[in-house]
């Protein structure tokens, strides 16, 4: 798939991502220097202020041309932050801007110049001068909000998500908070690109975003990004959403497990799972009541492949209560295997793997 | 000198004990968020922590007014490994409470969101973070 490909989004209704000059990329990792024009964006306070074409020749005739060229100038400085800024884009600018001063102040002891042309020219330099304080305003404002390279592609991804004010929105109140170590900053804006890969989603950007996500969340993390789903049920690993283990059989009965199929998830807890009728493994034979207790996926465990050491007991407290247990048929070894929920790899724990038809989201799906 | 038995019967017994929730509902109707309630706290929210158990929503919703005694247990289990338990307290929990209660929770909410899991507590608490951005009228 061809950038602009990439940068499309079909039928969305959505403004596709545009870059800033023909000069601009895309990014291809954390610590690119894509530039991305976008509609609006203004990172820094008071930078809209530094927009280009407001400054207009004094409508006196008596005006020289040597202001209009120096405008001119002023504007090719500050060009560039009317588009998305980073830190090099505002000091260049005030690199720019010093430059241009330097030779109006050059202008200004111009024995060539009449009187009245220096005093066209000040005007100017008080511009100059206005032009860089707001530039410098701005990269304070950019550097106390952005936590560095990982961060400033992070709010990139956020600007495209939500636009600007949202990024705002999630940098702004951290701040306040008094999160202001670049680290911190960091994980607080890579937590909020991270919610925003839902909007790239809907977006159809997913595999646009995702990829780079990945990469920040290694970079802020200091680790490799971790496969997900890469290894098998067999192994310990998730299962996918369902991937069906094995035929539905019709003579048996289902219980749901909200959750994954971590060795954890399907481990009880000490001493929380020891105590009481419902002792064991908590599931459920409704799915219904899996969602209603806030599960989004669950398990759904064949009881008739639990094996001869696992039984599973419907002890729910009314007609709305599916409750059932999963235990073995004494309290030690109930314990034991609680007390493996650390470690993992109880053979109980095993055979609740086994057991396990399908994973599926909720509200269920009909079994294929 | 009297030594203030532990309120047991504030804690449930088992996973199925709603009497206890019952009590600890009226304790606190009655007598607030007393010393009795903050100190078997971290007792109450590890009934929370598997959404399974009858105990655990009920638990949740009737300490949803705690506020900010709750930042330091909820802090616990957020920095645990346990992702289980983070998804079942920011689910029914750390959602509900007030603005500034989640608040004093965010970098402990900022590392479940960028610790990939298979639980959900990664997901879930991006979505609070989202949900609190987008409940801010601070902008």
């Amino acid at each position: 798939m061809s950038t602009s490909e990439q940068a499309r989004v079909p039928g969305t209704g959505h403004e596709p991502l545009r870059t800033a000059s023909p000069g601009g990329t895309r990014p291809t990792s954390a610590g690119s220097t894509m530039r991305l024009q976008l509609r609006g964006l203004s990172y820094a306070h008071g930078s809209t202020l530094l927009a280009p074409v407001q400054l207009k020749p004094p409508e006196s005739p008596t005006v020289p041309a040597t202001p209009e060229g120096g405008r001119d100038k002023i504007d090719a400085c500050v060009q560039p932050l009317s588009g998305y800024q980073e830190e090099a884009t505002f000091t260049e600018a005030i690199q720019c801007l010093n430059g241009v001063g330097a030779d109006v102040s050059d202008a200004l002891f111009d024995k060539s110049l009449t009187p009245q042309q220096r005093l066209a020219l000040r005007p100017l330099l008080d511009e100059v001068g206005r032009r860089i304080a707001i530039a410098e305003q701005g990269l304070a404002d950019f550097r106390d909000r952005e936590g560095g390279p990982q961060a400033s592609n992070v709010t990139r991804i956020l600007a495209l998500a939500f636009g600007e004010n949202t990024v705002g929105m999630h940098l702004r109140p951290r701040a306040r908070e008094g999160i202001r170590g670049s680290n911190a900053m960091r994980l607080a804006a890579a937590t909020a690109a991270y919610g925003a890969t839902k909007v790239f989603d809907r977006w159809a950007l997913g595999s646009f975003a995702s990829n780079w996500l990945d990469e920040i969340f290694a970079d802020v993390r200091g680790e490799a990004a971790p496969p997900v789903g890469e290894t098998s049920p067999e192994q310990g690993g998730p299962l996918l959403r369902n991937e069906q283990v094995h035929e539905r059989d019709p003579n048996s009965q289902y219980v749901y497990r909200g959750g994954s199929a971590t060795d954890q998830n399907l481990t009880p807890r000490a001493p929380q799972d020891l105590t009481g009728d419902k002792r064991g493994l908590s599931t459920f034979s409704s799915p219904e009541q899996v969602e209603k207790n806030g599960f989004k996926k669950a398990q759904e465990i064949d009881v008739g492949r639990l094996g001869d050491e696992l039984d599973a007991i419907p002890n729910g407290s009314g007609p709305n209560d599916s409750h059932v247990s999963i235990r073995p048929d004494n309290d030690v070894k109930l314990l034991d295997w609680a007390n493996s929920r650390a470690s993992g790899g109880h053979t109980y724990t095993a055979a609740v793997r086994r057991a396990i038809l399908r994973e599926t989201k909720l509200p269920i799906e009909q079994p294929r | 000198m009297a030594i203030q038995a532990t309120p047991r019967h504030l804690v449930p017994a088992n996973k199925d004990d709603l009497s206890a929730v019952e009590e600890l509902r009226l304790h606190i109707q009655q007598f607030g968020f007393d010393l009795q309630v903050v100190s078997v706290l971290p007792q109450l929210l590890s009934w929370i922590v598997d959404l399974h158990w009858p105990v655990a929503s009920e638990l949740a919703h009737t300490l949803r007014g705690a506020g900010e005694i709750l930042v330091e247990p909820l802090r616990e289990i957020l920095q645990s490994s346990d992702a289980g338990a983070q998804f079942a307290i920011i689910t029914v929990l750390v959602r509900r409470l007030n603005n500034e209660t989640i608040s004093a929770l965010l970098p402990a909410l900022c590392r479940v969101a960028l610790t990939l899991d298979e639980e959900g507590a990664s997901e879930a608490a991006s979505e609070l973070i989202g949900s609190l951005v987008a409940r801010s009228t601070d902008f």
